[in-house]
């Protein structure tokens, strides 16, 4: 790994389009700015460990819990255990969700 | 094309719907190729299938189902994937289900990094979503509750 020494106000430069910018140094944390083609996904490293995470936990589905949910859903309501289900199936939906205002880099929140 | 699955058994899948995921699936390097099989047993739940990997399958969910506002840009996702959308209805977005533990209660959407699927060129791609709003254990039965309650 590269590692750099850089005061607030410098700057390293990434490739022909990506600046990283220190903007700010304070007690304990470091504020920086990316400039970056739009294309480029700009993401705080632990919400991508975060998705990884929560995925390797949806991947050990446990079948019965699974099968009871549906069931659940299937009747919208709750149902207390010993209830027979009688409501009718949910309607399948499946709503189309078109593309809206551009997704914001994490960046630009602050 | 009939490939092995851990909770239906040997299924018989028709090869030109599997779905690629070429920036892979977040925590499985190396699984890409997935198929959607819908079954009785869990509907309105569907079963997202790893082709190559028996043992690895996802629960996904309509989003819709239970939050009918829930609001996602695909922009930047479709222009990173280069899909040409030719009509919205070829996208789907599902959430993933978290069902690990054994209440059937407790089960949780993953509403911070939701499955965008085209079906036109049948790829998918994992979407990261940084809201507030979106977390990624969302219950949904107790959301429920709390909107009847409320």
């Amino acid at each position: 790994m590269l590692i750099l020494t850089r005061k607030p106000g410098e700057k390293v430069r990434i490739g022909d389009d990506i600046i990283i910018h220190v903007v700010e140094i304070g007690k304990g944390n470091v504020r920086i700015g990316v400039e970056a083609p739009k294309d480029v996904s700009i993401m705080r490293d632990e919400v991508v460990e975060r998705i990884e995470e929560e995925n390797l936990q949806a991947a050990k589905r446990n079948r019965n819990t699974l099968v009871h949910a549906a069931s659940l859903l299937k009747n919208k309501t709750m149902i207390k255990s010993g209830d027979v289900p009688t409501g009718k199936p949910a309607a399948r939906r499946r709503r189309v969700v078109t593309p809206k205002q551009p997704l914001k880099g994490d960046s630009n929140k602050e | 094309m009939i490939i092995p699955t851990l909770q239906f058994g040997s299924v018989d899948i028709e090869e030109e719907k599997i779905i690629s995921m070429p920036k892979g699936m977040p925590g499985f390097p190396g699984k890409e190729r997935f198929i959607l099989l819908s079954h009785e047993e869990i509907d309105p739940i569907l079963s997202f299938q790893c082709v190559d990997d028996p043992d690895l399958a996802f629960a996904l969910m309509d989003p819709f189902l239970f939050m009918g506002d829930y609001t996602v840009a695909l922009d930047a996702a479709v222009r990173d994937m280069a899909w040409a959308v030719e009509k919205p209805e070829e996208l789907f977005l599902y959430t993933i289900i978290n069902a690990s533990s054994d209440r059937p209660e407790e089960i949780t959407a993953n509403l911070a990094g939701p499955l965008l699927v085209h079906t036109g060129v049948n790829e998918a791609v994992q979407l990261v979503v940084t809201d507030d709003r979106y977390p990624h254990k969302h219950p949904i039965f107790a959301a429920e509750e709390e909107r009847k309650e409320g």
